[in-house]
């Protein structure tokens, strides 16, 4: 049975996973340069060897209004299209790796979980439920153990910019 | 061979090296199976671009093995052979050969290549079995080496010797071997081919293409109507058949002219392009010019000349010709042509511009380590024994790489600017227009990206000035310029950018046109057209979608518009401007920078952030503390103003354009405290006492921006630094302020601003600024005029002055010149006229001098109908003063004015008016006119740009009774004719900025609604020929200035003729 490996982690007490194949690292602690004139969920920019990397808030876009539980944050960056060519396209149809342009582009999580192989005929539509979370995000859900899987999709969430 | 060739041929070096290296690779894979129709048609074409070069360049050997290689290569393409591993081997091997001769380009001709033409011949006959191996293959044609393809001339004569008398191995004997270009047969009449604009082209095609010799004939007879065939030379079908077995496929050859350029040549004759080649008609001379320039003198001297027997049989078809010159030295045995090895296959590697790019890249990821390294280590330097040398050296290497890896993308602009004579020459054709084109500093250098970039851009900027600016020749003559027009298309540096100046004299830029559309379109209001400045109108035709030509013309007009041309200039870092002079030219300026990819700049802080700018924009940086008395800063319209140097130099606060909260330290607590005072300069206004003692300092960063000069107030200059410029993503670039980020030597981001982005994010309106510019500049023009005046007086008090230009001639005479008949006085001149003599005490309100003795001037005033003079007793001075006019302190009929000049008061007479006080009579002309035409009834536009003039012309008509409006240039005039007509006559001035009295005949004329509005012109220019330019022009009359008796007659016959 198909599986695709998630990358977990958690925007405040959610799980929400992307395919891994989208990133290129994680990083602890940025301290994102804030940019004027930028919208709220820009975080700023970072300086990852000599690369700039434009930061994304995810809480923000994701409306919820708690504030972090402290301690540390982390950055998850996301593979450009030029590095995303170099990994070889994988086409997986239940949760299609998306192209996020040519610019680098990093989210901030609150924490980092596990990766997990999950059997794709397992995701689900979305159901309308949480009122914390801008159900656009939510390409599909997955039924863990002990709670619910949300899958981040990246397509919506780089639509969702410019809005 | 002049420069230009040995360019050619390098280029062709390196070109075929190429091509050959492909082939190598390609012949690898068709041997692993690889037989597609792509890759076959990728070695059949190298080599055939190999071939035709080689023939335009007159190297007959690579032209012959080349030929026979493609062949073969063609019915391989074909599907008429097979590959096997034996041809493909051949074909290797022959390749070799090829990228052999090439190597030894000079001494190519006296390369055998037999062995590989008798290969490739067995090949095409198919005379060997398809297992045969290459090994027995070659052993079967006698071929030694195992197929060794270096087969030198040198080598040969030790191997296999020649006969003696085709090599020459004589040791006193020096050769110059010259790759010759093709020689155009002397039966060809190039001055005759030149005169009717005809095109000369060389073909060869192959037999095959067509066929049968009846084909051929007819084509030829098509031909013919093209243009005209010469030196025809077709094989015999038995020739052909013969030369088919021998593997060598034969052609029709032959030379055409015609007027079809190189792009139709080829659909025109319809056939392939690869069988035309076109010939340089130019300078035929250059056909036989050895290689070694510096041999040449030798050449010319008259020592014995030895021409050499080429080793080879001469090519069958005749048409390459190859000069070897030999020539005794005497001395040493020396071959030049190893020389001349250096000259063309120089030590020039082809590198992927991509390798570059990335190169440029590292290198600038190494110029930001080496700043954070030696900010790093600035304070521990002395720690560590030697390293501060290290860190100098490695500095110094550093930037080294950098500025070296940065040449090698500067390219010379001349590159790009040779095409535009061509590119002129076919619009010209195409347009009917007659142009000069004028280039200037072709040795300028930029980025190849940018030159690259570059191409299009001058080419639409190029067209749209033959198309839209120049006029037709005729209209030119018309317009009083020359048939010829001129564009100028120049590069040259300034202020650390390139700059580029596409410059010509046509028709200019109409303002109102562009305004006019401008409001079509929606991109301005109707008061913004008004109260734009002209350049503002003019650079409105850089907005998305604006194309002023009425009709898309093929030339200019393909859907492109001038936005295009901006936003590629700015996607370079450049900028893009217009000046233009309606009816004089335009002049396009286009400001690039030299690379793109690292920039000098300046770094600095607004509340806690860092940025940084291009240096290019920065003039200067200015301290500026809060609440000192002596820093000026004024508020105009919402928008401060700082007096700097004699000049309002608007400022803009970072902190607010980017909407960044500022804050300040308060003094006591020590905190940090928001400050939400709109002004800097605001302190005074503050209630609030602490923060009266908040001494802080600005930055104002002076920056130009275009032709804008502004303030940037920031907090902080920390560093200037060399920076590498980064894309912003989308998601951050939300702002034209911003133009990229970049990573500081201390690891931090720092964002890059434009200046020019700074003015559009604070939305500062600069056309309401540049108007109060130009409103005190129209100021110091109405009020500090400069005249030339002549200053006298009448022997009193009173100081009186005349402008010098309406004086004809000043004498002195003596008391005993003046005779007195009744109440009047004459002065008896020289050629025994006399003439009445005007005192001014008699006419106006001054003092009388004192008549008694002695000697005095008479002013003898120009364009008087009745002689008249006027006294003088002393000649003060001559001289050019700026001239405050005062018309009010002092009134007197006869006085335009009164002046204080180097503390005198000064009288400016009014002479026409002196003279019309003095004989009233002979002056009220204008009585007789007065029975038909009521003035009352009639308005006047009077168009003057000199106050002066405009002042007195305005009290003649004003005097006279017309209702009188002032414009003080051709657009004011426009405008006012539009808003506050109708008028009854225009009477104006020709020679005026913005739109001079032709410019303004000519709109008026166009303008359909006031075709039949009279227009007469008034001018100070008094030679016949511009009476005549004028009258050209079309104007109903043409008088002189401040002849107010003429003036007003011709007004009024003006207003007689349009009443009748």
């Amino acid at each position: 049975m198909p599986t695709v490996e998630i990358a977990t982690f958690r925007v405040r007490d959610l799980l929400w996973g992307i395919n891994i194949l989208q990133i290129r690292e994680n990083i602890r602690n940025v301290l994102p340069t804030h940019v004027p004139l930028t919208p709220e969920y820009v975080s700023g920019l970072i300086n990852l060897r000599g690369q700039i990397v434009t930061v994304i808030d995810l809480a923000w876009l994701m409306e919820v209004n708690s504030q972090p539980t402290g301690g540390e944050s982390f950055c998850i960056i996301l593979k450009n299209d030029y590095e995303l060519n170099k990994t070889g396209s994988i086409s997986t149809t239940d949760f299609p790796i998306v192209n996020i342009g040519k610019d680098s582009l990093g989210i901030t999580v609150d924490k980092l979980e596990d990766v997990i192989p999950v059997d794709i005929e397992k995701i689900m539509d979305s159901p309308a439920q949480s009122e914390k979370v801008n159900e656009r995000l939510i390409y599909g859900v997955v039924r863990l153990e002990k709670e619910l899987l949300m899958l981040l999709d990246l397509k919506e969430l780089l639509e969702s910019f410019g809005q | 061979m002049d420069n230009n060739d040995l360019e050619l041929l390098q280029e062709f070096v390196v070109e075929s090296t190429d091509h050959l290296s492909n082939v190598e690779n390609d012949l690898a894979l068709l041997a692993d199976g690889d037989s597609s129709p792509d890759l076959l048609n990728r070695i059949f074409r190298a080599v055939h671009s190999v071939k035709g070069a080689a023939g335009f360049f007159g190297l007959t050997k690579i032209n012959k093995l080349s030929h026979q290689m493609e062949t073969l290569l063609m019915k391989i393409r074909d599907g008429e052979r097979q590959t096997d591993p034996l041809t493909i081997d051949v074909l290797v091997k022959c390749n070799d050969k090829l990228v052999n001769l090439l190597e030894n380009i000079e001494t190519s001709e006296d390369f055998v290549i037999d062995d590989q033409l008798k290969m490739l011949g067995t090949i095409l006959e198919n005379a060997y079995s398809s297992d045969e191996n290459f090994g027995d293959f070659l052993q079967r044609l006698g071929i030694s080496s195992d197929g060794d393809s270096d087969y030198e001339g040198s080598d040969e004569e030790l191997d296999e010797p020649l006969p003696p008398k085709v090599v020459e191995p004589v040791p006193d004997i020096m050769v110059i071997r010259a790759p010759v270009k093709l020689q155009i047969p002397k039966s060809i009449n190039l001055d005759e081919l030149n005169r009717f604009g005809h095109s000369l082209y060389r073909f060869s095609i192959p037999w095959s293409f067509f066929g049968n010799s009846s084909k051929i004939l007819k084509t030829i007879e098509e031909w013919e109507k093209l243009g005209k065939v010469y030196e025809l030379h077709i094989p015999s079908p038995n020739v052909e058949s013969e030369e088919k077995l021998k593997g060598v496929s034969i052609e029709i050859t032959g030379y055409i002219s015609t007027v079809l350029k190189n792009n139709l040549i080829s659909e025109g004759l319809e056939i392939p392009e690869e069988y035309i080649e076109p010939m340089d008609t130019g300078k035929p001379a250059k056909t036989t010019v050895p290689v070694v320039e510096k041999e040449k003198p030798a050449l010319k001297q008259e020592k014995p000349v030895v021409k050499t027997k080429k080793p080879e049989s001469p090519t069958n078809d005749g048409l390459t010709q190859v000069i070897s010159e030999a020539m005794k030295d005497g001395r040493k045995t020396e071959v030049l042509s190893t020389d001349g090895n250096r000259g063309v296959s120089e030590e020039t590697v082809r590198v992927k511009t991509s390798l570059l790019d990335s190169l440029m890249q590292t290198a600038g990821e190494l110029v930001l380590a080496r700043n954070r390294l030696l900010r790093i280590m600035k304070n521990n330097e002395e720690e560590v024994d030697g390293l501060s040398t290290v860190l100098h050296q490695i500095d110094g290497v550093t930037s080294s790489i950098q500025s070296q890896i940065m040449k090698t993308r500067l390219q010379p602009i001349g590159n790009l600017f040779k095409k535009f004579p061509r590119v002129i020459r076919e619009l010209e054709l195409k347009l009917n227009k007659e142009v000069n084109l004028i280039i200037k500093g072709k040795e300028v250098e930029l980025d190849k990206t940018i030159i690259e970039n570059l191409s299009d851009i001058l080419t639409h900027i190029i067209r749209n000035s033959m198309d839209h600016g120049i006029e037709d020749p005729d209209y030119r003559e018309t317009a009083g310029k020359v048939r010829k027009g001129t564009i100028i298309l120049s590069a040259y540096y300034e202020g650390g950018m390139v700059n580029i100046d596409v410059e010509d004299d046509g028709r200019g830029i109409d303002r109102h046109r562009v305004a006019k559309k401008a409001i079509e379109r929606g991109l301005i209001t109707k008061e913004e057209a008004e109260n734009g400045s002209d350049r503002e109108i003019v650079n409105l035709l850089f907005a998305p979608g604006f194309s002023t030509a009425e009709q898309v013309s093929d030339v200019s007009g393909r859907g492109v518009g001038m936005d295009v041309v901006k936003t590629n200039i700015e996607k370079l870092g450049g900028n893009a401007e217009i000046n233009t002079t309606f009816g004089k030219g335009t002049l396009m300026n286009l400001k690039l920078p030299l690379t793109l990819a690292i920039i000098p700049s300046l770094i600095f802080e607004v509340e806690n952030h860092t940025y940084a700018i291009h240096q290019v924009a920065l003039e200067e940086a200015l301290r500026i503390r809060e609440g000192d008395p002596d820093v000026k800063i004024e508020k105009i319209n919402q928008n401060m103003v700082l007096r700097h140097r004699d000049s309002l130099l608007p400022l803009i606060n970072l902190a607010d354009v980017l909407k960044i909260r500022k804050t300040f330290v308060h003094p006591e607590t020590g905190k940090e405290m928001i400050d939400r005072r709109s002004n800097i300069g605001d302190l005074r206004e503050s209630s609030d006492s602490e923060r009266r003692q908040t001494y802080r300092y600005h930055r104002v960063l002076v920056l130009r921006a275009g032709r804008f000069k502004y303030g940037l107030i920031v907090d902080r200059i920390l560093d200037n630094e060399e920076i590498v410029i980064k894309p912003l993503s989308s998601l951050v670039k939300t702002s034209p302020a911003f133009s990229g980020a970049t990573i500081l030597g201390d690891g931090t981001i720092a964002i890059i601003l434009d200046a020019i982005g700074i003015i559009q994010q604070s939305r500062i309106k600069f056309h309401e600024l540049e108007k109060l510019d130009a409103h005190k500049e129209e100021e110091s023009i109405e009020t500090g005029e400069v005249q030339s005046l002549f200053f006298f007086d009448n022997g009193s008090r009173e100081k009186f002055a005349i402008p010098l230009n309406l004086i004809k001639r000043i004498e002195k005479v003596d008391q005993t010149n003046l005779k007195i008949v009744g109440n009047k006085e004459y002065i008896t001149t020289t050629g025994n006229k006399f003439v009445p003599v005007l005192r001014l005490e008699n006419l106006l309100d001054v003092g009388a001098g004192d008549s008694a003795n002695g000697q005095f001037y008479v002013i003898h005033p120009k364009l008087v109908r009745k002689p008249v003079c006027i006294v003088a007793r002393t000649i003060l001075d001559i001289s050019e003063v700026r001239v405050q006019l005062d018309r009010k302190t002092i009134q007197m009929d006869g006085i335009v004015g009164s002046s204080l000049i180097d503390n005198e008061i000064v009288l400016l007479l009014n002479i026409y008016r002196l003279f019309e006080l003095f004989d009233p009579d002979s002056f009220a002309t204008t009585r007789e006119y007065r029975e038909t035409i009521d003035p009352a009834e009639y308005r006047i536009l009077l168009v003057e740009d000199t106050p002066f003039f405009r002042m007195i012309e305005n009290d003649y008509l004003v005097n006279e009774g017309f209702e009188v409006i002032t414009a003080t240039n051709g657009l004011e005039a426009i405008d006012i004719l539009e808003d506050n007509g109708p008028f009854d006559i225009i009477v104006t001035d020709i020679v005026m900025p913005h739109l001079d009295g032709i410019g303004l005949l000519d709109r008026v004329r166009r303008s359909g609604k006031y075709n039949n509005l009279p227009v007469m012109a008034v001018t100070s220019l008094d030679d016949d020929k511009s009476v005549q330019k004028g009258i050209e022009a079309g104007f109903d009359a043409y008088e002189l200035k401040l002849d107010r008796e003429k003036l007003l007659k011709s007004v009024y016959r003006l207003l007689q003729r349009k009443v009748s």
